[in-house]
Parts: structure tokens; C-alpha cells; sequence
């Protein structure tokens, strides 16, 4: 019998330092005349503490997530990197070799590994879950472990300066924030849980629609250009079909869903895309009950927002055991896809493990 | 788990820094599509590994732009129809065999038809020199019509107490982005006796005997580290496929450079082994044979 994929155990790592919406627009050079935050839904969002990179955001998220796990470092045969910018050290410093998941490796003592690094911007974790999904599937590997690091906020610090009128493509830079997450995932024969159906795609005649680079004008930082409204036009064209289709094939062979997680940008355009989705499917498949917006204090955290979303759900007690989880992935290149997934106990032992940290916290 | 080599492209760039990343990818992709029964609508997954092409961009994934200029299957709307999914895996000169293992992997599945993985590794000479051969490489890959041919035994293993040994990062200075390469001056001896490590575990680990393999095909560095890589594994250096440029490192090339070189000219007899090994930063050593 096949294996299929779980996920074991899962870590985010949120920096405590905060930014405003209100306040990145106040420091803008130029103050747009529309209302950032109402647009987006977006009132705060984690930024990395001084001396914080990349890498260090990836550590604490992979800290985490072993302190949830039953197992250790040495039991993983495979570490896949995920985070779109590899920044990770002063004056701009972007690591090209050796990759962040060679650096993982080291960091925690891991030799006998598959080890390398993907990029597929906003799409780059959900890419790595399905590559990893595949190795599982194939049997070469039964537990591996997937990490973005995602420092995206310098994009947001270069806007503030560049920026110049109303329309101008960097505006989606201000909606970022900076997060780590990590997850493990791990085969097993159970087939009412983990990964039921998971289908990406590139639509590349749209991979202009978003570019980041590092600022022409002398910057020390990327940019990043996006033409926001043909790019979510496109994305909710595309992802509705593509969501709609995955969604009955699930339901037509099994059963219904409790969380929609769609890739975090803006509420509204999530909302729009929930309409189209139910206009498509003749039904109310995706509904303000059922669809997790968590953008409020966290923006768009670009490569995590799903685990970010998942992490931050069922520490609220909304998510819980043995529900099931459809995630829309939307990113530029222009990636597009969904993926049905089933959730074992991991709320709970989330939730235990964050109990107990807290009350080792009060206690010492 | 097995993949088979459905075709291979190559192009290598006579002048550095005429071609861009893309350009020398569309060159390799069209000898490869070329030679092959699979049309561009049949590739069903697209892995860009080059680690530097000298814009820098972060996002989206150079793997779409490939796939847009390559044509292939850009305008998919609908998930029923035939579609691609491109992304970039990034690990230094060890990409492109993870590349085809990770290829392997997912056209195991039955919705997924072939894959094609990619390099072209460009720097802009201007700014620093590392001797990177400017090549465009592609590897269509196919599921193995059995588990005795193709790609398999893969192996990796790291290195770290050599994590600082070779290093290349971006940093912005007196006003402008800059390239830094650093490298020890041992790092070709280094590479070697990692290697060496790393083929006796891979050994132990597959019951291989390293003379058993009919060719063997090394990180195209230098000649001079192929004599030496020969010699520390204790075979005949005419087992060794030296594709070697005089200008500098095939980098990821150097594993379809070196199976095209095989079959194109009719080197493999069917049943013969391959032994394919690949060193980088990190210190990684990765190792897969492929049988013909």
C-alpha cells in the first residue's frame, strides 16, 4: 500500500518587534491617498528584531517545531529550505552557496541528508510540501523536515523610500511581514489523514505580473514590482477553477471541509475570490465561517502564511483534531494550486506543548 | 525509484556574458526537445537548478520565466488540461542531481507524464571570477520502463566541518551590489577527500564495489582534479569521463554534460553502470549511478 504524507509536527517563530500599517505609511515619503490598511485588512504585522536575519528566523522555527516532535534531528532523512530571500547578514549580505539547508544541516548536526533549497516565491513551502509529498509517496524518505525563514520586511523599508504616487507597483510591499515556520512531515498507511489530494501548477504566461530584484536606485534591499490588481484579477480567475475543481473531486469521494486557507495577501481579495468560488461551484462552498482570514497581525508573510495561518488557528482552539483543511496556494510565476488536507491530533499536541511552555515559564 | 534519461541538450557559451541564464537554457532545451518522442505539452514538471544568473531576482522563480520563454504549456487555465509546475532548487553545483532524483520522485506519480531539469549558471565576469563555464544544460527525464535501468542508488552526505571552505554571497557597498566569492585554496583536496568518504559509505550502504562501475563521471573541475579524483578512488583514470574545460567548472552541468558524452557516443552497452558524483559548498557530496 502507498504511503502518504502527515504532517508531525509544526513551528512558527514570530519576532516580538511590530509594525503598524499606519505606521509604515506615515514613513513613506509619499503618503498615499487611499487607506492601506482598510483595503487589506492588515493593522500590524512581525518584524525581525535588530541583528535578526533569515537564517535565524528558520533556526527558532525549526527549535520550535523539534520541541513539538517526537522525534530529533537525526531521525530526518531530508531538509528542504523554502524561503524566498536568503538574507542573511549586514549590508545586504544574500547567501547564494552553500544553501540555507546546508546551513540547517550543520546547525543541527544532520550528515546522512537530502539537503537543498526551493524558490517559488509566495508558493516556494507549498512547492517544497509537494516535492517532499513525493519522495514519501515514492518511499525513498519517511521523515523530512521543510523551513522558510522568511525575512521579507526589507522589501517594505525600500518602498517606503521609493514609492512616489498612488499607483505605484510597490505598495504591495508595505503589506509583508517577517515570520519562520517549520513543519515535519512524516509517511504513514493511515489513509483518513495527511495529504488526500494535491495538484500545482504555473500559469507562466503571467510571470511578469510580480517581479522582485534588488532596488535600481540605490537601495540597499530588494523591490518588489507587482501589478496588483491584474495579479489578483488573474489569481482569482484561475485559482476558483482550479480550487472548485479539487474541492468536489474531494467531496464527491469522501467528505466536506472545515477551513478554507487561502495564501494571505488582502481580506477583500480573499472574499472576492470566495465569491467566485461559489459562483463557480452553483453553491456556498467557502463562507465567512469556514474561511480563516489571519492577516490582522501578521500581513502577508509571503512563503509561511499557511502554516503561519494553521499555527496561529489552533492556538486559538478554531482548528482543532481531525478536521479537514482545504489550502489555496496563489503566488506569483504565476503559481496556482490546492491541497486537501486531513489533521490528526497535531492541534491538541500543539496546544499541550504550548501549555506546558507557558507554565514553565511561570514557574522559573 | 527510477527516471530515465529521455533526452539531454547542451549549449555552452563561447563568449562569457553574452547569454543570459534563459537564453543558454533555451538553447540546451530546444537540442533536447530535439531528440525527443515527448512534445513541450507532455512536461509535466520544470526544475530550474542554476544557482547564479547575475539580475538577482528573488522572485518569482526563474523556472517560470523559463517555462513562459520555452513555451511550455504557459497559458494553462485549468487544472484538467495539461499543465506545468516550475520552481527553482538552489543547492550550489549538487542542484542538478538533486534535480533528477526530485524529478524521479514526481513523475512517479501517475497524473505526471515527464520532467525536464535545467541549468544555466551565469556570473557577471565584471564583478568576480570563479570560473564558471557559462552552459545550458537540459535533461528530459521519463519513468523507467523497468527498475533495472535509470537513475537510482542516490546518496548524499554533508560535510559541515567544511561549511566555511567555499562561500558566495551578494552585499550592498559604496553604493552598489557586489559579488563575493571566497574559497580555501585547498578546496579541490577537500572536495576530494570528501568524496572518498562519502563513496565508501554510499558503497557499504548499496553493496557496491567502486570497481564494478563501467564509467564514472566526476564533477568536471579541472583535469587536474579529475587525475587526482582518480587516484584517490584507486581506478584507472580512463573510467573517468574528462569533459573538462581549459576556461573553468562545468558547475551543475558537469552531470548532463558527462552522460551526453556517454551517449552520444555510444559508450554504453545496455546493463553497463554509471557512477555519478557531485561535489559542492557545504561541504556536499552527492552520488547516483545510472544504468544504461
Amino acid at each position: 500500500m502507498q504511503y502518504r504524507a502527515k504532517i508531525e509536527s509544526l513551528g512558527v517563530y514570530l519576532p516580538e518587534n511590530n509594525h503598524s500599517t499606519q505606521g509604515l505609511i506615515q514613513g513613506c515619503t509619499f503618503k498615499p491617498d487611499f487607506d492601506l490598511e482598510e483595503i487589506t485588512g492588515i493593522k500590524n504585522r512581525s518584524i525581525v528584531n535588530e541583528d535578526e536575519y533569515a537564517l535565524d528566523l528558520a533556526k527558532k522555527a525549526v527549535e520550535k517545531c523539534f520541541s513539538i516532535s517526537s522525534y530529533n534531528p537525526q531521525d530526518v532523512e531530508m531538509v528542504i529550505c523554502a524561503n524566498i530571500c536568503r538574507y542573511n547578514g549586514p549590508d545586504f549580505k544574500v547567501n547564494y552557496e552553500p544553501s540555507s539547508a546546508a546551513a540547517i544541516c550543520k546547525h543541527l548536526g544532520m550528515k546522512n541528508v537530502i539537503a537543498f533549497d526551493i524558490s517559488n516565491a509566495c508558493a516556494s513551502m507549498f512547492s517544497a510540501v509537494q516535492v517532499m509529498n513525493a519522495y514519501i509517496q515514492a518511499g525513498i524518505i519517511k521523515k523530512g523536515l521543510i523551513v522558510s525563514g522568511e525575512y521579507i520586511s526589507h522589501i517594505a523599508r525600500t518602498a517606503q523610500k521609493e514609492i512616489n504616487n498612488s499607483t505605484d507597483p510597490q505598495f504591495a510591499s508595505l503589506t509583508v511581514g517577517d515570520s519562520g515556520a517549520a513543519l515535519i512531515m512524516e509517511a504513514t498507511r493511515n489513509k483518513s489523514i495527511g495529504f488526500q489530494d494535491m495538484e500545482l501548477f504555473t500559469a507562466a504566461k503571467h510571470s511578469e505580473l510580480c517581479i522582485g530584484r534588488p532596488s535600481e536606485q540605490g537601495n540597499p534591499g530588494y523591490v518588489m514590482y507587482t501589478d496588483s490588481s491584474k495579479i489578483h484579477a488573474t489569481g482569482i480567475k484561475l485559482s476558483a477553477k482550479h480550487i472548485v475543481w479539487m474541492i468536489k473531486k474531494w467531496i464527491n469521494s469522501n467528505q466536506g471541509f472545515d477551513h478554507f486557507i487561502m495564501h494571505q495577501t488582502a481580506d477583500k481579495a480573499i472574499m472576492r475570490l470566495n465569491d467566485k468560488i461559489n459562483k463557480l461551484a452553483g453553491e456556498k462552498l467557502c463562507t465567512p465561517e469556514n474561511t480563516i482570514i489571519n492577516l490582522q497581525d501578521r500581513g502577508n508573510t509571503a512563503s509561511t502564511t499557511h502554516f503561519v495561518a494553521l499555527w496561529d488557528q489552533i492556538k486559538t482552539g478554531r482548528i482543532d483534531s481531525y478536521e479537514n483543511i482545504v489550502f489555496g496556494i496563489q503566488a506569483s510565476g504565476m503559481n496556482i494550486g490546492a491541497a486537501i488536507y486531513s489533521l490528526d491530533d497535531l492541534p491538541k499536541r500543539i496546544r499541550e506543548a504550548e501549555q506546558e511552555e507557558l507554565e514553565e515559564a511561570a514557574n522559573s | 525509484m527510477y527516471s530515465q534519461i529521455e533526452s539531454i541538450g547542451l549549449h555552452t557559451s563561447s563568449v562569457p556574458n553574452r547569454h543570459s541564464t534563459i537564453e543558454l537554457i533555451q538553447k540546451a532545451t530546444q537540442d533536447c526537445l530535439l531528440k525527443s518522442n515527448f512534445t513541450r505539452e507532455e512536461i509535466s514538471v520544470l526544475v530550474n537548478t542554476s544557482t547564479y544568473h547575475f539580475d538577482h531576482i528573488g522572485e518569482p522563480a526563474y523556472a517560470s520565466f523559463i517555462q513562459k520563454y520555452l513555451d511550455i504549456n504557459p497559458q494553462a487555465g485549468s487544472s484538467q488540461n495539461s499543465t506545468t509546475f516550475s520552481f527553482d532548487m538552489l543547492n550550489g553545483a549538487l542542484g542538478f542531481l538533486n534535480g533528477i532524483q526530485s524529478v524521479g520522485a514526481i513523475i512517479n506519480a501517475p497524473s505526471y507524464t515527464s520532467g525536464l531539469v535545467v541549468s544555466g549558471d551565469v556570473i557577471n565576469r565584471q564583478e568576480a571570477n570563479p570560473d564558471i563555464v557559462e552552459t545550458g544544460a537540459a535533461m528530459l527525464l521519463k519513468p523507467s520502463a523497468s527498475e533495472s535501468t535509470g537513475f537510482g542508488s542516490f546518496y548524499f552526505q554533508e560535510f559541515p566541518e567544511y561549511s566555511e571552505t567555499k562561500e558566495t554571497y551578494m552585499y550592498f557597498r559604496d553604493n552598489k551590489l557586489n559579488l563575493a566569492f571566497t574559497s580555501s585554496q585547498h578546496l579541490e583536496s577537500i572536495y576530494c577527500s570528501c568524496m572518498v568518504a562519502a563513496l565508501h559509505s554510499f558503497c557499504d550502504q548499496y553493496n557496491y564495489r567502486i570497481k564494478e562501475f563501467d564509467w564514472i563521471i566526476p564533477p568536471q573541475i579541472s583535469s587536474q582534479f579529475i587525475d587526482k579524483t582518480a587516484k584517490s578512488l584507486e581506478i584507472k583514470k580512463d573510467k573517468c569521463v574528462d569533459l573538462c574545460n581549459p576556461d573553468g567548472d562545468l558547475f551543475n552541468a558537469s552531470v548532463p554534460a558527462g552522460l551526453k558524452h556517454l551517449l552520444d557516443n555510444n559508450m554504453l552497452d545496455s546493463g553497463d553502470k554509471v557512477l555519478i558524483i557531485a561535489a559542492g559548498s557545504g561541504i556536499q557530496v552527492g552520488c547516483a549511478v545510472y544504468r544504461a
